[in-house]
């Protein structure tokens, strides 16, 4: 007899929490299980969640994915997806980003936001501009458990949409989120340019993706929370780094720059 | 080199292709050899066929200024073509599709000199003093070689594959401009489809104005005051397609429209 389907989902959730210990990449459950749903790999990511907690680990936010149109077109799902960050995520500005812990890390720049206070009910983005802290330069850093990077969307969100670390700029573009759009974005590697790019292609605004989360949590009845940290998205692709790299992201009078070890 | 009855022959069949709007097969395909040096000569050739039946170059576009285009090319050095006065279309403005072939559209920083500037040997520091100011601006590229199918050269002498430009209405004095941190969204028909900074062309648009001006500088020719540069793509360019609008907004520089009827 096979298993029942919330068995089968609690170990999903544990293959991926130990491909993380071991550092050993699994391949795609979508593979194996075609009827693998969107919604059994969210549960999958709240059971992973509550393990994280039940570890000492607190949430410190969340991070969006699928968040330009074309990718939403390309998949067919028309909203963003998303993960959550823990603590022990952040990677403090100027520290080194190791991979000893990673299986292969790629990096990719985005605009963070940090909440000032909690918010539910929102329904435009003025609604959101009074809970705001910090809106500025982030480095996501991403790890995928599956083999390759090769996924299907239910699997990206059972594994917590690739999350593996972020580290925080220090300008705030609070005063000037009219030109938030259109800061230009450039990731370099190693003094090269790799990538460009500007927060409009994260849904033609970032705070839009934020909006998205905040109406997203409070359907499921939680909320964002004051302090918490928000990844609004990618802007570029993301680039694979390896130890030795240097990774440099800047923005107006901003730079997030960092050795890879 | 060639011979000057080759080269001839093939500025003749360009300036055919695109009188008719039908393209024809790449130059390089009949003649492999073709260098870059045979491929400006034709596109010198068909300048001065334009300049004798009344012509007026207004400035130059710079081309093959990304990473991409020039891993994709394997030439590491922006190639250019010119500018005539009718190629310009006022922002905003509508453009039958049917006067081009296979048109694409992308993003730029474009600059409008106060003062010529005469190469060899123009540094950085040259072109800064030179330009009277800066404006954002669309590029509709077109090719009179069929599909695309084009080499290095072959865009060489099809004058940079350029068609029409839009400057837009917002002036900018380079003062204090930081242009490698300037941010662009392409969008078509409201949806951004390309994003990316001033860093991408050659780390800043001016390095590739100094390219250019050195290079007109071999054939003792100088940019003159007034001449309009367009520095180079920013990110990728799309398909242009009959009944779309296409804007281009930058960080500074403001927005620049365009639609095709």
């Amino acid at each position: 007899m096979s298993p029942s389907p919330e068995v089968k989902l609690k170990e999903i959730a544990e293959a991926l929490q130990r491909a993380r210990l071991d550092k050993n990449p699994i391949p795609q459950f979508t593979s194996q299980m075609p009827d693998f749903s969107l919604e059994d790999a969210y549960t999958v990511q709240n059971i992973c969640r509550e393990s994280d907690i039940g570890a000492g680990l607190s949430i410190a936010g969340y991070k969006m994915g699928l968040t330009s149109k074309a990718k939403q077109r390309d998949v067919k799902v028309f909203e963003p997806i998303s993960g959550y960050l823990t603590d022990k995520m952040e990677l403090p500005l100027g520290q080194p980003m190791e991979t000893a812990s990673r299986i292969h890390p790629r990096v990719e720049p985005e605009i963070a936001v940090v909440m000032k206070t909690a918010v539910t009910g929102a329904h435009r983005i003025t609604d959101l501009i009074g809970a705001l802290e910090f809106v500025g330069p982030a480095i996501e850093i991403l790890d995928s458990r599956y083999r390759d990077f090769a996924f299907r969307l239910p699997d990206v969100v059972a594994d917590n949409t690739s999350a593996s670390g972020f580290i925080l700029g220090t300008t705030n573009y609070l005063n000037r989120l009219d030109d938030l759009p259109f800061l230009g974005v450039t990731l370099m590697k190693n003094g090269e340019v790799l990538e460009t790019g500007a927060p409009a292609a994260v849904l033609g605004n970032p705070l839009i993706s934020l909006l998205q989360l905040v109406q997203t949590l409070e359907k499921r009845n939680q909320r964002l929370e004051a302090g918490q940290v928000v990844l609004t998205g990618g802007i570029t692709a993301s680039i694979s780094v390896k130890a030795a790299d240097w990774i440099e992201m800047t923005m107006p009078s901003s730079v997030i720059r960092f050795p890879v070890i | 080199m060639m011979s000057t009855t080759d080269l001839g022959a093939l500025a003749e069949s360009l300036r055919s292709a695109q009188e008719l709007r039908s393209p024809i097969a790449p130059l390089t395909t009949a003649h492999p050899q073709m260098t870059e040096e045979d491929a400006y000569e034709i596109q010198w050739m068909n300048a001065a066929n334009a300049l004798r039946s009344g012509h007026r170059v207004v400035g130059y576009k710079i081309g093959l200024t990304s990473r991409e285009a020039q891993k994709h090319f394997q030439v590491f050095k922006p190639d250019y073509g010119h500018l005539f006065e009718e190629m310009a279309v006022g922002c905003g403005g509508a453009t039958p599709r049917e006067k081009l072939i296979q048109p694409k559209i992308e993003g730029e920083i474009a600059f409008v000199l106060g003062r010529d500037l005469q190469g060899p040997g123009v540094t950085a520091a040259d072109v800064l003093r030179s330009i009277d100011f800066v404006v954002g601006s669309l590029e509709i590229i077109d090719s009179r070689i069929e599909n695309w199918k084009i080499k290095a050269a072959d865009t060489i002498a099809d004058n940079g594959s350029s068609a029409l430009f839009v400057l837009g209405p917002q002036r900018r004095s380079i003062q204090g401009l930081d242009l490698a941190t300037i941010g662009m969204a392409l969008s078509q028909n409201g949806e951004v489809m390309v994003t990316a900074s001033g860093a991408a062309v050659m780390g800043n648009p001016v390095n590739a104005v100094v390219v250019l001006a050195n290079e007109l500088g071999t054939r003792n020719i100088g940019l003159r005051a007034g001449q309009v540069i367009l520095s180079g793509s920013l990110g990728g360019m799309i398909t242009v397609a009959k009944g779309d609008s296409y804007t281009a907004e930058f960080l500074s520089l403001g927005r620049v429209d365009v639609s095709f009827t």
